[in-house]
Parts: structure tokens; sequence; C-alpha cells
């Protein structure tokens, strides 16, 4: 998605984006416009009449080895790299050591700032982009009657220390929540981040099931969508967070899953509050988190 | 005496028992050993250690690099990438595990650590050590003679625990005590930076707290104006009232505390995975 504000917003005049990690190369769910790049001839050819032309080149998260060999084999030229973390799993740890193997020259290592800076905190801390050309704006905000209307959406479940994204007293909290009357609990699986984006704008309240004390992406998607955003964020996430976007402290309602049926019931009844709640989520995503700005922080970075 | 009491953060993140290893709490399940083929002191210490270190059901595995001439890291990454869908399967990244690295060669037994997060790694050298100290520094303990450690020590890298070790019998005893300490202690305090005392400070925590931040309201309100989690750690370190830690990590960060090298606490136990609230003092 940022490759695709950096060209849309004019902070690059032309932005590729190469999809050559260890997931599935068919995989594309937030990168729709992403090249698949794998240890092909053509593909090399590509990559070639591309390197050349350019002046940045932002790994992030990881790229094979076959491709820094081809990257140390064509030169490194007066390119500006920059290395940036943002899903240190499996082997990705060990990428450092291996750019630095193949020479690499790192201008710049950045860190998407959710949890990731604890464990790389000499690293800038970046914000994440989220741009989609469509789906991503709310429909209206306009205050509804009726029930309460809860986004649930889990995504890919990773087991780890911050990426746990379920737990028994977050399935107790789903559960009180699915029989209150007051409350629509809309739960999305295996549904494309592009369609929930599009729904989420008939929503009132996100919730992030993070439950470690992090975040993902669904509580900006939240707040793009001007609803309520219900996570689990400790401080030094939340610091994070100001950190990467430059901003002041995003207008989460932060709560241990036990607390949130009732945060929830309190929100369906007071619905000025909830009013409230909805507009600071979309003028805090338009002033703060909007493409155009998190683009030209990468720009800013590029150029420096 | 200032009474604490609870604002602004998640009050009970919960973490399964699970995953509490994760963040030094857990015992070991498995100590996995990294042993240089080549060298027969690192063969005779880690048989040594494998008779002597207990475990309850002697849970050792053991990686045995006897060709020298392919330790590089390209090599060893592929080799790891090809392995890692098979330790995904076996869960081997799950187990709380202990990696020993007996005088190794290269980095890459110190950033497996990273791969497996419930795992935590000694390095212990019986003679002088090429690895520079910015690598050596990932790992959580490093045992060594005296030439080496003071050698480690002048280079003034942020070290959690160095320990003497000239003898195999300290290294045994070094590694006993790490794993002794890795547990969940049931006596626990919060050890304070500053060395005061807050009413009801235990009554807000649990023993799955690692940390506790005292400070105003605004204690993270120029988290904006911070490039990096260093610059983080410094600023809270130095407009916070007071920050506690709980007492199981003084061993494991013994050569920091003793320096008292707060920044590098804090950030080793949040690196590690450590849970922290923030209160108002």
């Amino acid at each position: 998605m940022l490759s695709d504000a950096l060209e849309a917003f004019g902070h690059a005049e032309r932005s590729i984006h190469f999809r050559a990690g260890d997931y599935d190369l068919s995989r594309n769910i937030t990168s729709p416009e992403s090249i698949p790049l794998a240890s092909k001839d053509r593909d090399r050819q590509f990559f070639e009449a591309v390197y050349a032309d350019s002046d940045v080149v932002h790994i992030h998260n990881f790229a094979p080895q076959f491709l820094l060999n081809w990257i140390a084999e064509l030169g490194f030229g007066s390119r500006k790299f920059v290395y940036q973390i943002h899903s240190p799993l499996l082997e990705r740890p060990l990428f450092d050591a291996l750019a630095e193997y193949h020479g690499i020259p790192f201008h710049h290592k950045l860190s998407i700032g959710h949890f990731h800076p604890r464990q790389n905190p000499s690293y800038e801390v970046v914000p994440n982009c989220l741009y989609r050309a469509r789906y991503s704006r709310p429909l209206t905000l306009q205050l509804r009657e009726g029930r309460l209307v809860v986004f649930y959406s889990p995504s890919t479940a990773i087991k780890g220390r911050w990426t746990e994204k379920s737990n028994d007293a977050f399935q107790n909290a789903i559960q009180e929540i699915k029989i209150n009357g007051r409350i629509q609990l809309e739960t999305f699986e295996k549904v494309s981040p592009q369609t929930i984006a599009s729904y989420r704008s008939m929503a009132d309240v996100t919730i992030d099931e993070v439950v470690t004390g992090s975040y993902h992406l669904v509580s900006y998607e939240g707040l793009a969508a001007g609803t309520a955003v219900v996570n689990g964020a400790d401080a030094f996430s939340l610091a994070t967070f100001s950190m990467a976007f430059k901003s002041p402290t995003p207008p989460f309602l932060v709560t241990s899953p036990g607390k949130r049926p009732a945060l929830l019931h309190e929100l369906s009844i007071d619905r000025s509050r909830l009013a409230e709640i909805k507009r600071t989520s979309r003028d805090f995503f338009d002033t703060w988190m909007n493409p155009d700005r998190v683009a030209s922080i990468f720009g800013e970075i590029y150029a420096r | 005496m200032p009474t604490a009491a609870v604002i602004c953060v998640g009050d009970s993140i919960s973490i399964s028992e699970e995953e509490v290893g994760s963040n030094g709490r857990g015992p070991f399940q498995q100590i996995l050993m990294w042993v240089d083929g080549l060298d027969g002191d690192s063969k005779s210490l880690a048989n040594r250690i494998a008779r002597s270190a207990y475990l309850p059901g002697n849970l050792f595995r053991s990686v045995i690099e006897d060709n020298r001439q392919k330790i590089h890291i390209a090599n060893m990454y592929q080799l790891l990438h090809r392995g890692a869908s098979e330790f995904q399967k076996a869960k081997s990244g799950n187990f709380r595990t202990l990696i020993v690295a007996i005088n190794p060669q290269h980095s890459l037994p110190i950033l497996v650590r990273m791969i497996w997060p419930q795992a935590k790694i000694i390095c212990v050298f019986t003679r002088p050590t090429a690895l520079e100290p910015d690598i050596l520094i990932k790992a959580d303990a490093v045992l060594a003679n005296k030439t080496t450690i003071d050698n480690l020590a002048g280079r003034d890298q942020p070290f959690p625990l160095m320990l003497l070790a000239e003898q195999e019998e300290d290294a045994v005893a070094g590694i006993k005590a790490f794993i002794q300490t890795s547990g969940s202690p049931s006596d626990f305090y919060f050890f304070s930076i500053r060395g005061k005392r807050y009413e009801g400070i235990e009554a807000l925590s649990d023993r799955n707290t690692d940390i506790i931040l005292l400070g105003s309201p605004d204690l993270f309100s120029r988290a904006k104006e911070q490039k990096n989690f260093l610059e983080l750690i410094d600023h809270v370190l130095v407009t916070s009232d007071d920050v506690l830690i709980n007492s199981k990590w003084l061993y494991q960060l013994e050569t920091l505390v003793a320096r008292e090298d707060w920044a590098g606490v804090v950030g080793r136990i949040l690196a590690q995975g450590g849970r922290s609230i923030a209160v108002e003092a």
C-alpha cells in the first residue's frame, strides 16, 4: 500500500512493489498491485530493467537470497537502500546478517511502530500506510438507530508473544457480546481485506483481536472507517504509534478483553458519546494517518 | 509516601500460560547444545553439561558443527530456511529452550534465539573468541575466563550477564544457576530503581508483571518527538518518578543491574516480551 501511495501522492515519480518473500507468491492480501518475483530468467530481466532506473531500494521484511545475489551482482551504485522490519517471523531476524554477507549498504533501518521497536530498538520507527484507492472511506457517519454494529474480523493467527490473536478471556468476551440484544456482532472470516474495508463503513465499533498488548492493521482500518476502535494496546505500543506517525496518542478505547462487553453495552446506550468517538477516530485518521502524510514521512527518509 | 493508582494502560493484558515462557517465566523444557565438532574442549564440556545440568526428562538435543568450511551465514541461512518448516511442524520453536553455544564460531546460534521466541542462549568460551561484541550482546549470558570477560567488559557493551568460568565446573555451575532462576519464582518483589517505596504497588501487579512505571499521565506524551525505542526508554527513565522491576529479572540481568544500566535493563526486559503497566504516582 505504501508503494501505491508514494506514487499516487507524488512522493515518488515511479514506485514498483515486488513480492518475493517467503509467503506464497500468490498471496497479495494488502498489496494487490505488487508483482511476484521468482528466481527465473524472465523475472530477472524485468527486475534488472526496474533496478537500473531506481534511486531507492526499500526492502520490507525480507528478500530471498536469489534477489540479494542479483542486487550484489548488479552493483549498488548510488542508490539508497532502506530496510524495514514488520513481521519478524521464522528466519527473517537473520536478514541483517544475510544482507551484511551480501554487502548491502543500508542507509536507513526502519521498524514499523507496533511492538517491533522493542526488538529493534535502534531502528527508526515508522508508520504503516493504509491506502487503498477504493473502499477505505466510510460511506456515512450519520447517527443510526438500532443495535450497535460491532465488527470482528479475526485474521491470520500467528502464535507468538506479540501476535497472539485470541485467548480464552477474549473468546468469553466475544460470546458475551454476541448474546447482548443491544449489539449486532458481525464476524468476518475468510473475507478479503478489501471487502471488509468496504463493509466496515457500516460499523460503529471495530474490535482488534490482538490480546498481547499490541494491535494490528485492523485498528488503523477502524479509525479510517470512522468507528470506535477497541484494542488492548499497552503504554509502549501507544507510544510507538505516536513515534511512527509523529502524532498525539491515538484515540483507541483501550481495555482488557474482560471489560469489553460492558464497554460496548455502554456505547450501545450512550449514542452521543459513540458519535463523538467515531468523529474523533475519523478526524484522527484524516489529520495524522492519511496516506499522503504517511507517504511524505517515507519520502523525507528517502531524501535524507 | 506516594500512593499509586492505575491509569491509562490496558489493565490486565492476558497472556496465556502457554506463552509465559517467552518472557522468561517458565522453566526450560529442553537444552539445545550447539557444539563446535572440531574442538575437543567443546565436546568435553558439552558432555559434562549433559551429565550435570538437570532438567526433568533430561531433554538434550545437539547441533554439532563438524565442517567449519561451510559455516558462513548464507549456507547456515539456507540450512535454517529448509529446516524452518520442520521446526514449525515439530513445534520446536514453541519449546522453552535453553541454547548453550560452546565456542560459537559465528552468529547463527545467537540469532536463532530471535527465531525461537521462547529460547534463551548462553555462550560459553573456553578460549578467546573472535566474535564481535555487538553480536555477543544478543546472547542472554556469556561464560568465559577472566581475560575474555575483561576484554568484553572493556568494550562498554550492555551485556546482560557475564559470568567467570575458568574451569568446566564454573561453566556447569553458571548454567545450572541460569536454569534455576529461569522458572517462575513464588517469591518476588518489585525492585525500585530510585529506591523509593510506594504504598499499594504490590496490589497493582501480579507475578506476571515485569515492569511498573510510575509517573504523571503524560509520561509518554512526548513520544512523538523520539525517533527510536532507545530514545523512548531514555526519556521514560528520565521523566518517570520511579521504575520498578520484578525481582525475577535481577539475576539474569545482573551485570546490567550492577552497572546501574537501567536503560539496558528495561530494554532487555521489553525486548523479551516483558509486560509493563504505567501508574500515576
